[in-house]
């Protein structure tokens, strides 16, 4: 960054419009150096700087406390009333690696009592008003110029004795030197995440629809797990009615199974037994039909055989008898017709006899007769034993087996009915039977009712779901942020050991610096060896070359001076930024040594572009002709305050 | 027609108990037919009756032709024949005395035959 050029226009004692250029001719000679006596107008000059690019955050010399409308009041020109007042500042710096350098043109104007309690502000870049580049100026300058360290870069000489003559470096140095190190930034980035958290924070806890999001959610794990124990009842229900089905199944089979068999075949017995009972009476009846005829002469045979004999005996003689007459008469034919055949007498005698003997026989039975039965009763009898009576005892043989083999089978099947126990088994299978189907009626409506409530807790959960949908954005949002919430404390976690390291390191950095510049300026190396910032206060320790601590009280008011000094340089350079340095009043009470050490060493060396703003005092003719010859020095400018207008003109040239 | 050696055929009380007994046992529900059985059962055991009185106590009786049916005339042969064989002169008394004594020894023999419970027992005797 380069200051380019500083407008004043009824600006203090500045009285008009006064135009200083302040670019360096070139790299090589940094310097612009302004004289000026005491009250002539150098400090106005700084706070010009400081208040072109600050606005009312600027830390200018005589403002105090007084409010920015009543300092910028005072700082109004005495004789310019009804004139605008302003400071323009035109600075140029090179924004990320451009190929051209930008430049900014700050204006700030006002009119004093003017009833804005604010000063109107230009910005140009290029020359271009850049209105929206005006509204956020003061963020957009923290970038460029921060102010912390602006301290550390516009300083004067009063700043300098005050860091050399105190122990403790003051408040305002130890936040430059914070920032200017860059350990500023995570303090802002912590702040900036509290206050992010906390604004997250008091939106989750103010968001009614975030409580009503939690109550949603809980709602729906209470039902998820609802739901996971209904299902699991289901599930319990189903595999008790299927097992319970299976029973009734297995015993409705064993009950067709057994029980119709045993109720088949008991029927088929039963016809089977009544069929072979019947069979059997039939047989029966038609052996007492047998009996009622002649077969109980069966008994009898012998005597019946007897009987039929004595019959054919006496039916004999009968006709015997009946037929006697006819043959006699036909014996006395016989007889009369062999005596016609000439036989010998003893012959005829013969036949004689024979016919008498015969007839003999037939009028004599052996006994009396005793049955006195006819010819019919021997055909009766006869008939009766030879056909009648075996015919019926065959039949009646016959139909005892077949009565027998009935008897049989009714009695193999009475017995098998009756070890049978059918009834007993069939009732007990059926009671079986019954008792699965009940339980499978009472699981089935379980297992219903289950289903039912697992129905319903779908339905209170899709409802809930439903809701939770609304809320989807409220959700999305809330999980965001407490992301967000998440991230901020791992990130301040990390930002606090960030912070830690980082001032270590910024630190060792600066003490190397703030060393090498001290012993580069004070060219008194067997006193000091080393210096040391301390991590917490920030204040410096000087060691010697044997590692001995230095006590401050035995370094002199110039080494003081330069050892602060040494610091603000260090500092300057510890930054890594290039920015212009400003020393006002730098000299005070240096030795004629110590004055040319910084004269020759520090001032060409501390910038690409170095204000200076000395008295006649402090940059006197011969260290101006110092800085002259070794071509230091771009341009040189003389304040000239004129005590009679109270009033300054702003001159080329130096006091010599 | 041989001439029947009782017109009527009368039963003692034991003899219509032991009857009933077997109409019982034997589904038979014609005393007659039993009473043919009995009388041919005494008839074919050899040895002869014993002659030993037999009322007749009961109201049960029929007559000649009911008890023998259409065997009656051989039965009164088979009758005759026994009698001429045990020795015993055949008149009208004799024959009406040994009919009464084979049809009651026939009816106890019947009875006392614990073998017999339905009518297979009985037709197989004429086996």
């Amino acid at each position: 960054m380069i200051f380019r050029e500083l407008v004043l226009q009824n600006f203090g004692p500045y009285r008009g419009r006064q135009v200083i250029d302040m670019a360096p001719v070139d790299a090589a000679q940094p310097i612009i150096l302004f004289g000026g006596m005491n009250g002539g107008g150098k400090t106005t000059l700084m706070d010009a700087i400081r208040l072109a690019l600050y606005g009312h955050r600027a830390p200018c010399s005589t403002r105090g406390n007084l409010p920015y409308k009543e300092f910028l009041n005072q700082a109004v020109n005495r004789q310019a009333q009804d004139e605008s007042t302003a400071v323009e500042l035109s600075l140029q710096l090179t924004l990320n690696n451009a190929a051209q350098p930008t430049e900014f043109r700050i204006c700030r104007s006002w009119m004093k009592d003017a009833k804005s309690s604010r000063d109107q502000l230009e910005i140009l870049v290029n020359g271009e008003p850049d209105p929206a580049l005006e509204k956020g100026w003061d963020q957009r300058i923290e970038d460029l110029l921060p102010l912390g360290i602006a301290n550390l870069f516009l300083f004067d000489g009063e700043q300098v004795k005050e860091l050399a003559e105190q122990d403790e470096l003051p408040p305002a140095v130890i936040g430059a030197m914070r920032s200017l190190l860059g350990l500023e930034l995570p303090d802002r980035l912590s702040a900036d995440l509290d206050v992010l958290a906390s604004r997250k924070r008091k939106k989750l806890s103010s968001s009614q629809e975030l409580k009503q999001l939690e109550a949603i959610e809980q709602q729906l794990d209470d039902l998820e797990g609802q739901r996971r124990s209904a299902k699991k009842a289901i599930a319990a229900t189903y595999t008790q009615l299927q097992i319970a089905k299976k029973t009734l199944s297995e015993t409705q089979e064993r009950f067709f199974a057994e029980g119709g068999k045993i109720a088949a075949e008991k029927s088929q017995l039963d016809r089977q037994l009544q069929q072979a009972k019947a069979e059997a009476e039939v047989q029966r009846q038609a052996l007492r039909d047998l009996a009622a005829g002649s077969l109980p002469l069966a008994l009898i045979q012998p005597l019946l055989r007897e009987a039929q004999a004595q019959i054919q005996v006496e039916v004999r003689y009968q006709q015997f008898q009946a037929a006697k007459d006819l043959l006699q008469k036909r014996n006395q034919h016989l007889i009369d017709f062999v005596e016609t055949l000439k036989l010998k007498k003893t012959a005829v005698e013969q036949i004689r006899d024979f016919l008498a003997r015969e007839d003999d026989d037939l009028a004599h039975p052996h006994a009396e007769p005793w049955l006195h039965a006819s010819v019919d009763h021997l055909h009766q009898l006869t008939q009766l034993l030879d056909h009648g009576l075996p015919a019926q005892q065959q039949l009646a043989q016959e139909r005892l087996t077949a009565l027998q083999a009935l008897e049989e089978t009714i009695e193999t099947t009475e017995r098998y009915l009756a070890t049978a126990a059918s009834p007993e088994i069939y009732e007990k299978l059926s009671q079986q039977v019954d008792q699965a189907q009940a339980e499978v009626t009472r699981l089935a409506v379980e297992h219903e009712k289950a289903q039912q409530d697992y129905n319903q807790i779908i339905h209170a959960i899709d409802k809930a779901r439903k809701e939770l949908v609304e809320y989807s954005q409220a959700t999305l949002e809330y999980l965001n942020d407490e992301h967000i919430l998440r991230a901020i404390a791992t990130v301040q976690k990390k930002l606090k050991v960030f912070k830690q390291r980082l001032k270590l390191r910024k630190l060792n950095q600066l003490e190397t610096l703030v060393t090498q510049c001290f012993l580069y300026l004070l060219h008194k190396s067997n006193l000091v060896h080393r210096v040391e910032i301390n991590t917490e206060a920030f204040t410096l320790a000087l060691f010697d070359r044997a590692g001995q601590p230095v006590p401050k009280h035995r370094l002199s008011a110039g080494e003081k001076q330069l050892l602060a000094i040494a610091l603000l340089w260090g500092l300057a350079r510890a930054s890594g930024r290039q920015l212009p340095v400003a020393i006002d009043t730098p000299l005070g009470r240096l030795d004629s040594y110590h004055r040319n050490n910084l004269v020759e060493k520090y001032f060409p060396q501390a910038s690409h572009q170095v204000l200076l703003l000395s008295t006649d005092t402090e940059i006197r003719e011969a260290e101006v002709e110092q800085l002259r010859s070794s071509k230091a020095i771009s341009r040189e400018y003389l304040l000239r305050y004129d005590a009679k207008q109270h009033q300054t003109d702003v001159e080329p040239g130096y006091f010599w | 027609m041989l001439e029947p050696p009782v017109d009527r055929v009368r039963i003692s009380q034991a003899g219509k108990d032991q009857l009933i007994k077997l109409k019982r046992t034997t589904k038979i529900d014609q005393w007659n037919i039993l009473c043919r059985w009995a009388f041919c059962l005494s008839l074919a055991e050899t040895t002869p009756p014993s002659p030993v009185p037999i009322p007749t106590d009961s109201n049960l009786e029929m007559t000649w032709q009911v008890f023998g049916g259409e065997t009656s005339d051989l039965l009164i042969i088979a009758l005759r024949q026994r009698c001429e064989r045990d020795g015993i002169e055949i008149n009208k008394d004799t024959l009406s005395g040994q009919f009464r004594l084979h049809l009651h020894r026939g009816i106890g023999y019947l009875s006392a035959n614990i073998s017999l419970r339905s009518i297979q027992e009985l037709v197989s005797l004429a086996g």
